[in-house]
């Protein structure tokens, strides 16, 4: 195999994921070339020397990673890592990939940190790889936190990122399933932190439609962190009770859910006598209806 | 009374280090007024090197002096009338608290003058040889007081312009002279690095287009400390070196040209964007948004719809993280927009000029064979280019002379308006 110049190749692979009908052809190809090249960035990419070539290693590499995600596997799980704010996250399959709305969540929670005790804890519900807690925690710098998720290898993935990022020593993961049965034991044992406030990202799609989601996600990624049931609600409907249960008055709630949840869970919280209230229903960046902040009262 | 003052003028030889009665003060070394922790407030000095005009001079200049003088005179008398418990209504109280410090150093400037023309009466009266030698020595020494005085009064009249605090970039690159221009280039890179450090500056993301033939096409770095800007802003411009190249056989002189810019970044930049007046263009639009879709595409471009400004962004894998950062080059060209164009309106008429209409000027040339280093916005020339393009105390004296000039066409501005 001789060495071969990188635009002829990037160009090559564009085409083919074209032609396969992979979505985002331009960018699937420069990430996996980059991650060949031992990049991250895409600019570094475009300030190669148009002459630059590849080696016969790095187009094995290549061939391999193309392969894959000719069967559709996100590019994140291929290269094994992404951003997520201004530091990098180690990815694995099928721990759900984060989303820039999630992004989003952790600033406006940061926005109203100051109405927490800045030594206190909060408690994330579905951790997965980690993303929300170690972003609080980067920028919340006194907390500390609790946090479960139901996936052994998304509490491994957690605990990883959080050494790389040097905070393993303010979390404490849990490998657990918040249920209605499971709740109280888990409650018992929150008691003596003084927990701020929970957050969550859960499963909030609604099943019928998780079939018809992109094969990206619908193969690859961990149902039980997407699927939310017939409504979307049934982990949220879990989350609301368990909040209810642990936070004592005046301590919030956030939520990632999906746009026609808000009115369905203030319904909800009245029917069950929840002692709950909607704070505040908050867009995303897509201008689309997709955080919930909610005070128990 | 004269007793009193060669009483007066005895002690003080002791008290005051005096200059010995050989030397005349425009011989005063540069180098003792200009140690490293020289403030970068205070931009006058005396020394011969270059236009022997002071601050006093420039005070005592008719113009200047009419101006003064009417600011004294009516903070004299609101002073009396303050004493007095006298209450002045609004107008004159905003006139009085923004003189006020002038006032005070003019009216320490004008007692200074006195007890020096007391004192040159005692030098014209006495042929005591022992008392005129110790009085013409005390006379240097009432001159600083009032050179000192003059810069604070300057200081004051023509303060710092806003973007003086603010740090900087500075780009050079090779003009016209190919590889000479070239090496050229790499030479001035040498000396503003050097210049930098030696004012104690912080340097950094510095970036080198290196030829394979020696010497650079392009150079820039960013520029952080006190003062930065206000010392390097007269850079600007194009700067043209006249030598006989080394590979040149014939011992023809060549011509070739540098660019320089100098770019300010105000530590923060105090411009109002609002979120409606932006377009956010990111690749995931439309459709179904949070755990529903994954893309890896984060690029993000903005637009700033009032002004045009467009800043993109796709550094990063994180569209949140890449918007940041195009909010904040945006933030910064429009700030650089309003800049160029705030600078501009205020230095349409000034010989002296910075910003985007000072960029295609022809500033400086340095002639190698005469060893001759003219700017031309100076009166004066320089020598010695070896020792000026190693980047300390004879640049930093260009740059004063520079600096002392522009305040001086600002005074000229500020007195002649009124």
């Amino acid at each position: 195999m001789m060495r071969r110049r990188i635009v002829n190749v990037l160009e090559s692979t564009r085409r083919l994921f074209l032609r396969r009908g992979i979505p985002e052809n331009d960018v699937s190809a420069k990430y996996l070339i980059a991650h060949c090249l031992g990049m991250k960035s895409l600019n570094s990419l475009d300030k190669l020397d148009p002459r630059s070539t590849m080696s016969k290693e790095e187009q094995t590499m290549l061939n391999d990673l193309m392969k894959k995600r000719l069967s559709r596997i996100p590019i994140q799980y291929l290269v094994e890592e992404w951003d997520f704010q201004d530091f990098s996250l180690k990815m694995k399959q099928p721990v759900l990939i984060p989303r820039p709305e999630t992004e989003l969540l952790v600033d406006l929670i940061v926005r109203e940190a100051a109405m927490y005790d800045p030594f206190g804890c909060f408690v994330e519900i579905g951790c997965g790889s980690g993303c929300i807690s170690l972003s609080l925690l980067r920028q919340l710098t006194h907390s500390s936190c609790v946090a479960i998720d139901q996936s052994e290898t998304a509490c491994q993935l957690t605990m990883q990122n959080s050494v790389e990022l040097k905070l393993n020593q303010r979390i404490q993961v849990f490998h657990h399933k918040l249920t209605e049965q499971s709740m109280s034991e888990l409650v018992d044992f929150l008691r003596s932190f003084r927990v701020e406030f929970i957050v969550s990202n859960p499963p909030y799609v609604p099943s019928d439609e998780f079939e018809r989601l992109e094969d990206e996600i619908r193969l690859y990624e961990d149902r039980a962190a997407l699927d939310g049931g017939p409504d979307g609600l049934d982990v949220i409907k879990v989350i609301l009770a368990f909040a209810d249960r642990l936070l004592l008055p005046n301590r919030d709630l956030w939520l990632e859910v999906d746009e026609h949840h808000p009115p369905l869970i203030e319904d909800w919280i009245e029917k069950q006598g929840i002692g709950m209230k909607m704070k505040n229903v908050l867009k995303d960046q897509f201008n689309r209806v997709r955080f919930c902040h909610l005070r128990k009262q | 009374m004269c007793t009193a003052l060669a009483r007066k003028v005895w002690t003080s030889l002791f008290r005051h280090s005096f200059i010995s009665s050989k030397r005349n003060l425009s011989t005063i070394k540069v180098n003792s007024f200009l140690s490293k922790k020289h403030s970068a407030s205070s931009y006058c000095i005396t020394a011969t090197r270059f236009s022997s005009s002071g601050c006093y001079e420039l005070i005592r200049s008719d113009h200047v002096q009419r101006y003064l003088n009417s600011i004294y005179t009516e903070c004299s008398t609101l002073n009396e009338q303050l004493q007095n418990g006298q209450i002045l209504d609004e107008k004159k109280n905003e006139y009085f608290a923004s003189n006020v410090r002038i006032f005070r150093v003019l009216d320490e400037l004008f007692q200074t003058q006195k007890d020096y023309k007391e004192l040159q009466q005692l030098l014209n009266d006495t042929s005591d040889k022992d008392l005129q030698s110790a009085a013409s020595d005390e006379s240097k020494v009432f001159m600083n007081a009032l050179e000192k005085s003059s810069e604070e009064v300057l200081a004051l009249l023509v303060p710092d312009e806003p973007e003086d605090s603010a740090d900087l970039v500075f780009e050079l690159t090779a003009g016209v002279g190919g590889q000479e221009a070239m090496l050229f280039c790499g030479e001035m890179l040498q000396m503003y690095l050097n210049f930098c450090a030696y004012k104690g500056w912080t340097t950094g993301a510095v970036s080198i287009d290196k030829t394979d033939i020696g010497g650079i096409r392009q150079a820039s770095a960013e520029v952080s400390g006190n003062g930065v800007y206000k010392w390097m802003k007269f850079e600007s411009g194009v700067h043209r070196v006249q030598r006989v190249p080394k590979t040149e056989r014939s011992g023809r002189l060549h011509t070739s040209t540098v660019t320089v810019a100098i770019l300010p970044q105000p530590k923060e930049i105090n411009i109002e964007i609002r979120d409606k007046d932006l377009k956010i263009d990111t690749f995931r639009a439309s459709g179904p948004g949070g755990q529903k879709v994954n893309k890896t595409d984060s690029a993000v471009r903005v637009t700033h719809l009032p002004t045009g400004t467009v800043s993109e962004c796709q550094e990063t894998r994180s569209q949140h993280d890449n918007k940041k950062r195009a909010l904040d080059k945006l933030k910064f060209r429009i700030y650089q927009k309003q800049y160029e164009l705030e600078v501009d309106k205020r230095q349409r008429n000034r010989k002296i000029q910075v910003g985007a209409a000072g960029r295609s000027e022809k500033i400086r040339t340095y002639n190698f064979p005469q060893d001759r280093i003219t700017d031309h916005r100076l009166n004066d020339n320089f020598h010695h280019i070896d020792e000026f393009l190693l980047g300390s105390d004879s640049l930093e004296a260009m740059l004063l002379a520079l600096q002392y000039e522009s305040r001086k066409e600002r005074l000229l501005e500020i007195v002649g308006n009124q």
